[in-house]
């Protein structure tokens, strides 16, 4: 279990996280939701110990993540994957080289169990074949599936998504939600993701915790989330303009 | 002076003052993160053996790659030297007795460690700060991390170690090649037979010579690298940053030869 107990974090004078209090239970999709700059990815980027927090913290199975020293913190991370929101693939390396280099990193498999293992996890996120290819030569989609390759590579038991559909087409977005379930199902590994995409919420979810300024607004099932009658909730899930949610936009309406 | 006036030269120099504070800090918090980076990645050494294959890529891009930069640079600083040593020459001594010393001197202690230097720094430092800076925008750092890779051990440890080795290789490269391109000018243009100017090298050249030149060539190699990964680990921002990454590593390497220069030279030749 991850717990998120009391999370505050600032970029110089601008509160972005004020006292996020949250649970992720094992083997569970648990996905974040919120507008755009409300801190989901700061969120993400705390839970795998890439940023860490002015005050509270963040506990995995019990051990708090700004206490550990970095051959501790590295323990925990290679028992996770972080999908990007723009893949950050190495872009002077090829597919196969992207996705390999945890398994030559830290495991002894063989060249062979190795490349094998590359084209199983090329298969599955349907893109077989391109193990040669330059990030450079990849689609924005493309790009992302072979970042959730890299982040499975290490038979991860947490894996994080950082907007996984936002830029793929309606079906390859299906494709993804699919793949999530399935590997929640199958492998029980256990599930955040960061995104804006509704569909997909209802479709992958367990759980949906909304962020709005800084801390936790709703946190509940899906079937919650479309009974809830928090204004705020109901006006973000619905997409309306008119509600306690007031965009400034650059005319000034 | 009027009241208003000694508030608005309080109110400038309060300024000022806190410009060239924040200056001061900005450079000395540079330093000292510089430092701690040389040390984490000379921490990451033992690991040498395993990152064998990205220590050699590294040197491939820093040694073989530079060599006909190094060919173009040495020769005409080695003809150029001849030139210059012929005239200084005129009428005091015989160019067959001391342009071979005169030019191999100048070229081992200064004009081949400072001029390589300075053009590998352009390129090395520069190349370092743009590649592990646009790593940096793009979170491929970050990546890194997560995979629980240390980004100090697989892209700092071996870009000092290619940097260390292959700028003394290099620069001993470009003595040799502008010692024969003096020797080439001294023969064309002086009538100086290449074997005169070979005793003359071997009669006056001290070992210290070589040694000066040596060490800063191991130094040059040094800052170079870290100043390229310092700048490429700070970068902030898109492709602006990554642009401002790139010309403040060039500028800030061939400083810190200039300033390397001078400390050697002031160890070895005083």
């Amino acid at each position: 279990m991850i717990e998120i107990i009391n999370l505050h974090k600032n970029f110089r004078d601008k509160k972005v996280l004020n006292g996020v209090n949250l649970e992720i239970e094992s083997g569970k999709v648990t996905t974040i939701i919120g507008r755009s700059g409300c801190g989901k990815s700061v969120l993400l980027k705390h839970i795998v110990g890439l940023l860490r927090p002015d005050e509270g913290s963040v506990n995995v199975e019990g051990a708090r993540l700004s206490e550990m020293s970095t051959k501790e913190l590295y323990q925990i991370r290679k028992r996770m994957g972080l999908v990007f929101q723009n893949g950050a693939l190495f872009d002077s390396m090829s597919v196969e080289e992207n996705i390999n280099l945890g398994l030559r990193e830290h495991t002894d498999l063989s060249e062979a169990d190795i490349s094998t293992k590359v084209s199983s996890l090329l298969d599955m996120v349907g893109l077989p074949g391109i193990e040669k290819y330059r990030p450079s030569e990849l689609s924005g989609g493309m790009k992302k599936r072979v970042s959730l390759a890299r982040a499975l590579a290490m038979d991860p038991e947490y894996v994080l998504y950082d907007e996984p559909t936002t830029g793929l087409d309606p079906i390859m977005s299906a494709i993804i939600d699919d793949l999530i379930i399935r590997l929640n199902e199958q492998l029980k590994i256990t599930s955040i993701v960061v995104t804006h995409d509704m569909r997909s919420v209802y479709t992958i979810s367990d759980h949906v915790a909304m962020l709005h300024y800084g801390v936790v607004r709703f946190n509940g099932t899906t079937r919650q989330l479309k009974e809830t009658d928090d204004e705020v909730v109901r006006q973000f899930i619905e997409g309306n303009i008119l509600g306690p949610i007031q965009p400034v936009l650059k005319d000034g309406r | 002076m009027s009241s208003l006036k000694k508030l608005v030269v309080a109110v400038a120099g309060f300024f000022l003052i806190d410009k060239i504070g924040s200056r001061v800090l900005f450079f000395f918090s540079g330093m000292g993160e510089s430092m701690i980076l040389l040390y984490n990645s000379l921490k990451n050494l033992k690991y040498v053996h395993r990152d064998r294959a990205l220590v050699l890529e590294q040197m491939v891009i820093v040694g073989v790659n530079s060599i006909p930069l190094v060919i173009v640079t040495a020769t005409f600083a080695g003809m150029v030297s001849a030139v210059q040593a012929g005239y200084q020459l005129q009428g005091f001594a015989s160019p067959q007795m001391f342009l071979g010393s005169a030019t191999s001197r100048a070229i081992t202690i200064e004009l081949g460690p400072v001029l390589t230097g300075l053009v590998l720094s352009g390129r090395f430092a520069a190349s370092i700060a743009a590649e592990i800076g646009t790593m940096k925008v793009t979170e491929q750092i970050d990546a890194l991390e997560t995979m629980a890779i240390d980004p100090v051990r697989y892209l700092a440890t071996p870009r000092l170690l290619a940097g260390l080795v292959m700028m003394p290789v290099l620069i001993v490269f470009a003595d040799f090649i502008a010692i024969s391109g003096s020797m080439f000018i001294g023969y064309l243009s002086m009538d100086v037979d290449p074997q005169a100017f070979l005793s003359s090298v071997q009669r006056f050249m001290e070992l210290r010579d070589v040694m000066s030149g040596l060490a800063k060539a191991v130094l040059f190699g040094a800052s170079t690298a870290l100043i390229g990964c310092y700048v490429g680990f700070a970068t902030e921002g898109g492709a602006e940053g990554v642009g401002l990454a790139t010309i403040r590593a060039f500028v800030l390497s061939a400083a810190a030869i200039l300033v390397n220069d001078y400390i050697v030279a002031t160890v070895f030749l005083t």
